[in-house]
């Protein structure tokens, strides 16, 4: 499903450069949940930009179905992540001043016709349990929870084959946590891809295969307490 | 604390320096714009009089002369100073003369209208007995007044050279045997009053014929019957005829002289003319019945040789052709009788003056008119007698400079119908056409026949003026001033120029007549400083509106901040005192600047006022802006529509206004400019003028058009500024740069064209209200609609691409 090759960005901390990924290669499979574990700052999202083809990496390259995702131009790259990644961040970044439904709608707005782009839109807020009452308040008024959630549904409007979610669960509580990753694993179950970035290892060990980050390089590690599965993966 | 907010401004040095140039603009600009009335007043008298000084500078009038009219429309008729009622005594005028700073002061006052002398036509004596018939019409160019009834004369064959038998009614005059004459009507002329020197030194026109002495021996018998009566010399004017047309019919009779000696009881030797009148009268009742045998109908014109106050007497010869006559009568008995008029009484209405006539007539009357003196006849003693001694003939063309200055007196211009029939004044004292003066009188006359305060007005050129710069100016200025002082009604009249009003004449239709303004000076400094005013009140309104703006999105920023601090444990006292010590710091600096500029420019201490007023101004706003507690909005539901707009009120309504403001200064700006231009280029001076506005008026659009550029500029940065998230939100669901231009401009667009459409409105309201001509406000409208659709949309798209590269 994608293959990351050589994968290296530097920034530039004032004078010095730092290597933040240097020569990552890492192939996942369709319908895998693959995390990657580090600690702040080591690069996780820059990490998952790059794979998202939202920042040019200085080497390397990411393939989507066969297809280099920055060979593409421009438009057809914005289109490519429109309608086959879906994003869920630790923020959530839902726009502030639209609504609960058309922040899930808003996507496919200029694409899908209204009423059906709508009634799609609701029934992933239902399914991601979000009440009918909240759909027309501003995201402002409802918890992190919520708020995570509706970033789900929108994340899945176009019904996209893979989900890339930078820290989903490090603005929320425990409780909250569980129900969103047990969403993901919803949706991993329907076949579908998931990059998932996090420092949390409880979190981490939802996936399928855990990666770590550090210095750049990107290592395979055991899942803390189900070696056999992932011997059974492999 | 103090190293912390340099710091801050330090940071951020392109928002600092731009809002420290703004400011500086605004303590500049808003003293200019105050001050600059007296200014261009200056600049447009300027450049005014160093093309076409007139033949005089200043125009001074009793207190409350002015018309109606001239107050309405801002120009007076040709022979404006005609039915004046004075109000100036000659010692006052005097007076103002002696003034070393005034070269000339030429008065002049209007009489009234007097008649000439009558002088004789001479009828043919025919082979035949003829009965000879006629009537006298003058006429205005379109239509033909009587302005006699019909008389009648029969000539006997039998008359023989010194011994002409005829008989006729006689109406004041005596017959004589040797000739048929006939007397021509009476014709009224203005008559007006000059200083021989001071005008001549104003018009380079000779007025020394009225020195001239008159011939005593023909008024021998009138100061033999009535005594030492004061006697008026008059000069009058060479160029100006009546128009006069004599219908004469001649019947050929069949008489025989003996029948009609018999019924007159006369002798065979006796003159028919000395019978008795009654019987006279009897006798040609009964030959005008009779049949003729043939009968002949002439048309003779005799204006060629009729002046208004002593035509040339002629004799109709045998084949009804003019001669000049070589024997003939004159009449002195109405002399003595004169008519003064009202003013015209014009009722504007939609660009339009109509005129309506007073007193139906041959021709009929436009003005109330009062008959004045006594006739000769009536042997009352006059209080005076006019007489003729003398001619003057001003040069006046269309170039020259007497024509070009409304001296008041002596315009012949062509006032036309629609159509362009040319009309003319007519003969009497009622005429709708203000009448050049057909003569000319000596104030001191005047005197004897107007009262004691007989001048209506006084042109005054000031001395010492060989070129026109501000010098000059200042002097005339300063002249104008002293008599405004002294309770005069005073312009500056630094040339003129005709301008076409539409008369609606009763009786006749519509006519165009030129006008002249008195200055251009004056009606352009009054719509320019009208334009100041407004440009002056826009100007600071939308200062206070980018002022209030700008404020309040640094409170927005600030905040961020503030809770930052408040974390780190700033107390809250501390954190507001860095916030208005930022604000004081940029504000100071831009003062300051200003100040060293003010003082560079060697400006009035005016300037250093006004703008330290704006500095009071500006830090209680800060004050008051920061002191207010911005209350969280707690709305829960988003809106339905425009959810943007409504959640980004706080920037955009601000940056609404700024655009409301700026589209009604850019079309008012616009607008105006073209309307001085046009009207400046309707009269023949005003283009001159043009160069000095056009400069000004150019660096007020430049100015509007920089402020209100970069006004919406900072509002639409700040508005992008706040919603930079949103890009980023965007960029990373898969839009595509041009989908997020136009999902952001199609919101953008809304805001923009509602208030740019209202501020159309306002402005076009506005300057309707100025009375701008219309398509000078369409031009006003269209342009500066495209201007700011341009910025807007320029911003707009630079932000946006610019907000995206950084996503990338
Ligand atoms: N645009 C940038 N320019 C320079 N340095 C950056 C930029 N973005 C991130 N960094 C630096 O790269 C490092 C890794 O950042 P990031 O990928 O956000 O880490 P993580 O998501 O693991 O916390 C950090 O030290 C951060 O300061
Ligand atoms: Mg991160």
């Amino acid at each position: 499903m994608i293959e990351i090759r050589d994968l290296s960005k530097t920034y530039n901390h004032f004078s010095d450069k730092v290597k933040i990924l240097n020569n990552i290669s890492l192939s996942i499979d369709k319908g895998q949940w693959c995390t990657i574990i580090g600690p702040s700052g080591t690069g996780k999202s820059t990490f998952l930009n790059c794979v998202a083809g939202l920042l040019q990496p200085d080497d390397g390259e990411i393939i989507y179905e066969g297809v280099n995702i920055y060979s593409l131009k421009d438009k057809v790259k914005s289109e490519y992540r429109r309608f086959n990644i879906g994003f869920i961040f630790q923020d959530f970044k839902l726009l502030p001043h639209y609504s609960v439904l058309d922040n899930v709608a808003l996507p496919l707005i200029y694409d899908e016709p209204k009423k059906p782009l709508y009634t799609k839109a609701k029934s992933l807020l239902e399914m991601v349990g979000i009440k009918e009452q909240i759909f027309n308040r501003l995201p402002e008024a409802l918890s992190g929870g919520e708020k995570q959630r509706i970033a789900i549904a929108r994340a899945l409007i176009a019904n996209p084959k893979v989900l890339i979610c930078d820290e989903p669960t490090g603005n929320l509580d425990i409780n909250n946590r569980n129900i969103i990753l047990d969403l993901l694993s919803e949706f991993k179950n329907s076949g579908k891809t998931i990059i998932m970035v996090t420092h949390d290892e409880e979190v981490a060990n939802r996936g399928d295969i855990i990666y770590k980050l550090s210095n750049g390089i990107l290592e395979e590690r055991m899942k803390k307490n189900d070696a056999f599965s992932l011997e059974s993966n492999n | 604390m103090m190293r912390l907010v340099w710091n801050r401004i330090i940071s951020r040095k392109l928002v600092s320096f731009t809002i420290i140039l703004a400011l500086f603009g605004i303590f500049l600009l808003i003293p200019i714009g105050f001050q600059n009335t007296n200014e261009t007043k200056l600049a447009v008298d300027n450049s005014i009089a160093e093309q076409g000084r007139g033949t005089y500078d200043i125009l001074v009038r009793p207190s409350h002369s002015r018309t109606k009219v001239e107050k309405e429309v801002g120009m007076v008729e040709e022979n404006y100073i005609g039915d004046s009622e004075g109000g100036i005594s000659i010692q006052e005028w005097e007076k103002i003369k002696q003034n070393p700073t005034i070269e000339v002061a030429a008065p002049v006052a209007s009489i009234g209208y007097f008649s000439g002398k009558k002088t004789s036509v001479e009828l043919p004596q025919l082979d035949e007995s003829t009965r000879f018939t006629w009537e006298f019409y003058t006429s205005d160019g379109q239509k033909e007044y009587s302005l006699s009834e019909p008389q009648s004369l029969v000539y006997f064959k039998e008359s023989e050279p010194g011994n002409t038998q005829y008989l006729k009614v006689l109406h004041n005059e005596t017959a004589s045997g040797a000739t048929l004459d006939v007397m021509l009507p009476q014709t009224y002329h203005l008559l007006a009053a000059i200083d021989i020197e001071s005008e001549q030194k104003l018009t380079n026109v000779d007025y020394s014929e009225l020195k001239n002495e008159f011939d005593s021996f023909s008024l021998d018998v009138i100061i033999k019957t009535f005594g030492n009566i004061p006697i008026i010399k008059v000069i009058q004017r060479e160029d100006i005829n009546i128009p006069i047309k004599m219908k004469l019919k001649a019947d050929t009779l069949t008489l025989d002289i003996s029948d009609y000696r018999k019924k007159l009881s006369l002798t065979e030797k006796d003159w028919l003319m000395s019978a008795d009148r009654n019987k006279i009268k009897q006798v040609i009742g009964e030959l005008n019945t009779k049949k003729p045998a043939s009968t002949s109908e002439h048309e003779i014109d005799l204006t060629s040789f009729q002046k208004p106050f002593d035509g040339t007497a002629v004799k109709i010869n045998n084949q009804f052709k003019v001669d000049l006559a070589s024997d003939f009568a004159s009449d002195r008995g109405e002399t003595t009788v004169y008519y003064t008029a009202e003013k015209l009484d014009y009722n504007s209405e939609n660009d339009i003056l109509n005129i309506k006539i007073i007193e139906n007539g041959q021709p009929p009357s436009y003005k109330k008119i009062v008959k004045k003196g006594e006739s000769l006849y009536n042997g009352v003693k006059p209080k005076f007698l006019i007489e003729q001694v003398g001619i003057f003939s001003p040069k006046v063309d269309k170039e020259s400079k007497l024509s070009s200055s409304p001296l008041g007196i002596y315009a012949t211009s062509e006032i036309k119908m629609e159509k362009g029939q040319v009309l003319k004044p007519t003969t009497v004292p009622g005429s709708f056409i203000p009448q050049p003066a057909g003569g000319l009188i000596t104030l001191e006359s005047a005197e004897i026949i107007k009262g004691s305060k007989p001048i209506d007005a006084i042109r005054v050129r000031v001395a010492g003026i060989s070129k026109y710069n501000k010098l000059a100016q200042q002097k005339i200025e300063k002249v104008a001033t002293k008599l405004l002082q002294d309770g005069y009604e005073v312009d500056i009249v630094a040339g003129s120029s005709f301008k076409n009003a539409t008369l609606e004449v009763e009786g006749i239709g519509k006519v165009i007549a030129p006008w002249t303004t008195l200055g251009v000076a004056q009606e352009l400094e009054e719509s320019w400083n009208g334009l100041t005013l407004l440009t002056t009140i826009l100007f600071v309104t939308f200062v206070f509106v980018w002022f209030v703006s700008r404020l309040l999105f640094e409170k927005g920023t600030l905040e961020k901040e503030d809770e930052l601090l408040t974390i780190l444990g700033w107390p809250r006292k501390k954190i507001i005192r860095r916030n208005y010590l930022e604000q004081y710091f940029l504000l100071f600096i831009a003062y300051i600047l200003s100040i060293l500029f003010i003082a560079i420019l060697n400006l009035e201490i005016n300037y250093y006022l006004i703008s330290s007023c704006i500095l009071i101004i500006a830090i209680l706003m800060i004050n008051i802006i920061f002191s207010i507690k911005r209350k969280k909005s707690d709305r829960v539901i988003a809106y339905k529509h425009s959810p943007s707009l409504v959640y980004h009120s706080r920037i955009i309504m601000p940056t609404m206004l700024i655009l409301f403001t700026s589209t009604i200064l850019l079309v008012v700006q616009i607008a105006s400019f073209g309307n001085t231009l046009f009207m400046s280029q309707q009269s023949t001076l005003g283009q001159f003028t043009v160069d000095v506005i056009l400069g000004f008026q150019l660096f007020i659009l430049i100015s509007t058009f920089i402020l209100s550029t970069f006004g919406l500029t900072e509002c639409l940065n700040t508005l992008f500024y706040a919603r930079r998230e949103e890009f980023n939100m965007y960029h990373i669901i898969g839009w595509t740069k041009k989908r997020i231009l136009i999902h952001l401009s199609k919101e953008i667009f809304i805001w923009t064209s509602f208030s740019i459409c209202l501020g159309l409105i306002t402005s076009y309201l506005i300057l309707l209200k100025m009375g701008v001509r219309i398509d000078w406000i369409i031009v006003g409208i269209i342009s500066s609609a495209s201007i700011l659709c341009i910025v807007v949309g320029f911003v707009t798209i630079a932000k946006n691409l610019f907000m995206q590269s950084r996503e990338n």
